[in-house]
């Protein structure tokens, strides 16, 4: 019996450790996002909402503006090269299919800062430096392997009696693929639709490196500038309630992202790793 | 027949009046520094006014503003990207740091030719020369430069018995006023109302940056009489007993009797601008230390009075007050560069011109505008702060401007500039700046002076090369 | 309906066109760059030319760099290996639902669990702004020290290394633990009532049961960490910048420093290919072991 309870109570312990692990370093934004230019430190007094409505105009609209125009401009080029791209690799035998899938898995697992100075210069050499629209192209390329492959997956469990179907009506092959497996990609385009929208919204490193004007900074960019202007924590000359509040509204989108796509996340980690 | 002969010359003389039209409209682009308190005086008055002064000349101009991001990195990130590519501006403001790295890359045009033909040439003070000429051609214009005095702080000093107003001449001066301080901080925290009093600063660590190695290791390294680059061999100094000094001074106020901040101080957050927040801390401030001494640029003396600035000093007290200025002494007198008692050093920034422009004339006759006497002293009027030591000798004795020149201009004019010298002009600085910058780190981490210097010197020749590199005594 | 080549490349087409310029293109360009002494300010701004193999040479000679890989390998270690794939099994571990003493500590399980996954789904940035606020001098860490009466301590110059190790296991851990959560749910129900039936104590089962069922997802989760860890870059260039002096400068770091405050683009390029060299020879034993089936 005493057994019993000091195992449920070491276990609370554990928890609760971890749990004030997770948490300790939310504190100081959960709490100065709701105060009105709060100092560094952790008080509990003057609870306002006056720092969100001020997040929308200003210096910081600017950053979810662009950051908004990046995510979206992200997730649309990643949605529309995975799903066409897909198609031959669910339907057709080719040469080459599996050498590309392959190589197209391993780029996957090559992180971006490996490649951080040629994209730098790449996109210099085509005047694509310092602009929203080539910074979503940079993540949207990276993020067209996982896209396809998911996508491929669904097409693959799409009969192909349907299409047949189709062709026999005397549909051609692309009015087929509008019509037919379009929409039954519906739920897979909506989920590559959101994660290249979040690696979008929460890029960081892409931006450094091609963005150099502040009118272009995405919020990434916007928090990193305010940590170094925040004469280190201690001197007001960045305002902290309205910093802690884009950041909170920073936090929402991936975490609502991840709500919607969290069963097919692990859906694919089981097939993935997980499968023996 | 003839009908169709008159209509094409009617034609090809109408082009060709509308192309001679067309060619009029020259265009020049500029970048200037948007955190630079005089940015919007470019906007509202040298452009427009040059570009009448232009037109009523016959050669119409229009000089557009190209805005680079601020500050000092991402406007030089976005500097040196559009010169790489082609697209920078005409005329352009370069700190002139940056000057033999952006020549030697051909970014810049060469204005020897221009200066020379120049009558008010010869009005530039030899410091503020040095700062724009690279292996002796002139790269840019400079409307002034700076010095780097010590503050101290009045109300500290009386608190513990030193005398006010106070000059210190040798490194032990400064040591026993620091240690005067150290042993009553605590009466004199509560008497002003801050949390602590530190006795001394001087800028260290890669945080500060360019800071620490100009404002904090070359002010020291100058009173031991030595520099990072011998002039005469051409070589960088890779060991000097002067290079030993400074490390050990460092040493002394930060590790061995503790003279100073925590040495972890200058490695975390914005350590520079703290350091000046304390400089200026009269309790407004309770929290927070407050600091006796410090050697930083002349420009802090203006930011203590302005009321918008954070490093405004509240009337009452008033900066007056309380803080104070004297020069930098050398180890002893006598022991610093050239022999000197005291010494400084200067920077700045300058004005130079693209060597890919279309209008190199009409360039060089813009900055002249801008450089003239007349348009300094406007300027200095206009905005107050700026320009306090000019460039030109001209304007340091004209009446109007000894006039508005307060009592500290006048000091960094007549007592400073003499002193100063310049960074050296290479290329290779500013890896050179970093590698001192590590140096003043590895002493705050508590490593010992000679084992730095060993460091640096074998760090310095792996760098620059092992044969140009030198050691003196 | 035959297959139409035409049609084939049409489709293929935009995805390969992007992927090539700003997947491939990259690794290609960088290789090239590699070779040369491209810069942005300096002599060789005028005129770049190729330098064969100095820059390796002054690779293989250059200390920060060894530094760099000693420092990354650190990183890697305690953050991913240890800390994600530990914490996140550990957490897969007790929170799964069929322990017997799951209805009691439901609540405080799902917190943690919950809060974890919380800070998988925090953007990077926000992550970074997050933990300077908790570690700095005057933050919220050094604030609680000093109610309880203690001294502050400047943790990120002090624990460099540790700080940015803890933020990237805060991090990280919410993938681990659900792929252990996953993996743990798929082993059948059936094997472990074996064990109790044949009266395994708790530990016992884990040791002979469910560990070698785990081996392979653990060893293939940890793989793919690895590979992501070492190329983490804006976590710890925004919460250290690398320092205090070069501490906490890693490989990814190291290579930023030299491109964008040197602005040495070639020899940046070259510390790179290090970070792209080790990634490599990581993913491809990955996708060997994922090939294999068991």
């Amino acid at each position: 019996m005493l057994k019993r309870y000091l195992s449920v109570a070491l276990n609370h312990l554990v928890f609760l450790a971890i749990a004030t692990y997770f948490l300790a370093p939310l504190t100081w934004l959960f709490t100065s996002a709701f105060r009105e230019n709060p100092s560094v430190w952790v008080e509990f007094k003057g609870f306002t909402l006056e720092n969100f409505p001020k997040v929308f105009t200003g210096e910081t609209a600017i950053w979810v503006r662009n950051s908004l125009f990046i995510a979206l401009t992200t997730a649309i080029i990643a949605i529309g090269c995975s799903f066409l791209a897909a198609y031959p690799f669910a339907r057709f035998e080719f040469r080459g299919k599996t050498l590309s899938l392959f190589l197209l898995v391993l780029s996957m697992t090559i992180p971006l800062s490996a490649v951080m100075l040629p994209t730098f210069s790449l996109a210099r050499f085509l005047r694509l430096h310092n602009t929203l629209f080539g910074v979503a192209l940079v993540i949207a390329a990276r993020q067209i392997p996982m896209g396809i492959w998911v996508t491929k997956e669904f097409i693959t469990s799409i009969p192909i009696e349907l299409e047949e179907a189709a062709w026999v009506d005397g549909a051609s092959r692309w009015t087929t693929i509008r019509r037919v497996i379009l929409p039954l990609c519906g739920p897979g385009l909506a989920v590559i639709g959101l994660m290249s929208f979040v690696a979008g919204w929460g890029d960081f490193t892409t931006n450094l490196i091609l963005i150099n004007s502040e009118k272009l900074y995405p919020i990434s960019m916007g928090l990193y500038r305010a940590s170094i202007e925040a004469t280190s924590w201690g001197y007001v000359s960045v305002d902290y309630g309205v910093m802690c509040a884009i950041g909170l509204l920073y936090l929402i989108p991936p975490m609502l992202a991840f709500l919607f796509t969290h069963r097919y996340l692990v859906k694919g980690m089981v097939l993935g790793a997980v499968k023996q | 027949m003839y009908r169709c002969v008159k209509t094409f010359f009617l034609v090809g003389l109408l082009f060709l009046g509308l192309g001679a039209l067309a060619q009029e409209q020259i265009t020049l682009s500029l970048a200037y520094p948007t955190w630079f308190t005089d940015y919007p005086r470019f906007l509202n008055w040298y452009i427009p006014a040059f570009e009448k002064w232009m037109a009523a000349l016959g050669t119409p101009v229009k000089i557009e503003v190209m805005e680079l991001p601020a500050p000092d990195d991402p406007y030089r990130e976005a500097t040196l990207l559009r010169l790489a590519a082609g697209t920078h501006a005409d005329i352009f403001a370069d700190d002139t740091f940056y000057i033999p790295a952006d020549a030697l890359a051909g970014y810049l045009l060469n204005l020897t030719p221009y200066v020379e033909a120049w009558p008010e040439w010869k009005f530039w003070v030899p410091a503020a020369k040095d700062a724009i000429t690279f292996q002796g051609k002139v790269w840019g214009l400079n409307r002034d430069t700076d010095v780097r005095p010590m503050y101290y702080r009045k109300d500290i000093f009386k608190l513990a018995g030193l005398p006010v107003p106070w000059q210190p001449t040798s490194w032990e001066d400064i040591l026993e006023a620091a240690r005067a301080i150290k042993a009553k901080r605590a009466e004199i925290a509560e008497e002003i109302g801050v949390s602590d009093v530190i006795p001394i600063a001087f800028k260290a660590g890669i945080l500060g940056g360019e800071a620490t190695t100009m404002q904090g290791f070359y002010m020291l390294l100058l009173g031991a009489g030595g520099r990072l680059y011998d002039a005469e061999s051409g070589k960088w100094v890779a060991k000097s007993s002067a290079l030993l000094d400074t490390l050990k001074f460092y040493h002394k106020i930060y590790i061995e009797e503790r003279l100073s901040v925590e040495p972890e101080f200058w490695m975390a957050g914005a350590p520079v601008d703290k350091i000046h927040l304390y400089l200026s801390n009269v309790g407004q401030r309770p929290k927070e230390p407050a600091l006796a001494m410090l050697v930083t640029w002349d420009g802090v003396w203006y930011d203590t009075v302005n009321p918008q600035h954070e490093r405004y000093i509240p009337d009452p007290p008033g900066r007056d007050a309380v803080l104070a200025y004297c020069k930098m002494p050398a180890k002893e007198p006598g022991a610093g560069i050239r022999g000197q008692d005291f010494v400084t050093i200067s920077g700045g920034w300058g004005m130079v011109i693209n060597a890919a422009t279309q209008y190199p004339d009409i360039a060089f006759e813009f900055l002249k505008f801008v450089h003239s006497k007349g348009e300094m002293l406007a300027n200095r009027i206009a905005v107050p702060g700026s320009i306090r030591l000019p460039a030109r000798w001209d304007l340091i004795e004209d009446p109007v401007y000894q006039k508005l020149a307060t009592s500290y201009d006048v000091f960094c004019a007549t007592e400073l500039v003499p002193l100063t010298t310049v960074r050296p002009g290479l290329p290779e600085y500013p890896k050179v700046s970093d590698l001192v910058q590590e140096a003043t780190e590895k002493i705050l981490l508590g490593e010992k002076p000679e084992d730095v210097l060993e460091w640096y010197a074998g760090t310095l020749a792996a760098m620059v090369g092992a044969e140009n590199v030198i050691e003196l005594p | 309906m035959k297959k139409n080549l035409g049609v084939l490349a049409i489709l293929l087409v935009p995805a390969f066109v992007l992927w090539s310029i700003f997947m491939l293109g990259p690794a290609i360009w960088g290789i090239r760059l590699t070779f040369t002494n491209e810069a942005l300010t300096g002599p060789a701004a005028r005129d770049p030319e190729f330098i064969g193999l100095a820059n390796y040479q002054r690779l293989m000679r250059d200390p920060y760099f060894w530094g760099s890989v000693y420092r990354s390998f650190v990183f890697v270690l305690g953050s991913a290996i240890i800390g994600q794939a530990g914490l996140g099994l550990l957490l897969a571990m007790l929170t799964s639902e069929r322990r017997r003493v799951w209805s009691r500590i439901r609540l405080t399980g799902r917190l943690a669990t919950t809060l974890c996954w919380l800070a998988w789904v925090t953007p990077e940035t926000l992550i970074g702004w997050c933990w300077i606020s908790f570690l700095d001098y005057n933050g919220v860490l050094n604030q609680t020290i000093k109610a309880l009466g203690f001294e502050p301590v400047y943790w990120m110059v002090r624990y460099g290394m540790l700080s940015i190790i803890l933020a990237n296991i805060w991090w990280g851990t919410g993938w681990s633990m659900m792929l252990f959560k996953a993996a743990l749910e798929s082993i059948p129900r059936e094997v472990e009532e074996a064990a109790d039936v044949d009266g395994a104590s708790s530990w016992q089962k884990f040791r002979y049961v469910i560990l070698p069922l785990l081996r392979r997802p653990i060893f293939v989760n940890v793989l793919l960490i690895t590979i992501w860890t070492y190329g983490v870059f804006g976590l710890p260039f925004m919460m250290t910048g690398g320092g205090p002096g070069h501490r906490t400068e890693l490989m990814t770091i190291y290579a930023y420093k030299t491109g964008f405050k040197y602005f040495e683009i070639a020899y940046g390029t070259t510390v790179s290919i290090g970070i792209l060299f080790i990634t490599l020879i990581l993913a491809l034993v990955y996708h060997r072991l994922l090939a294999r089936k068991a």
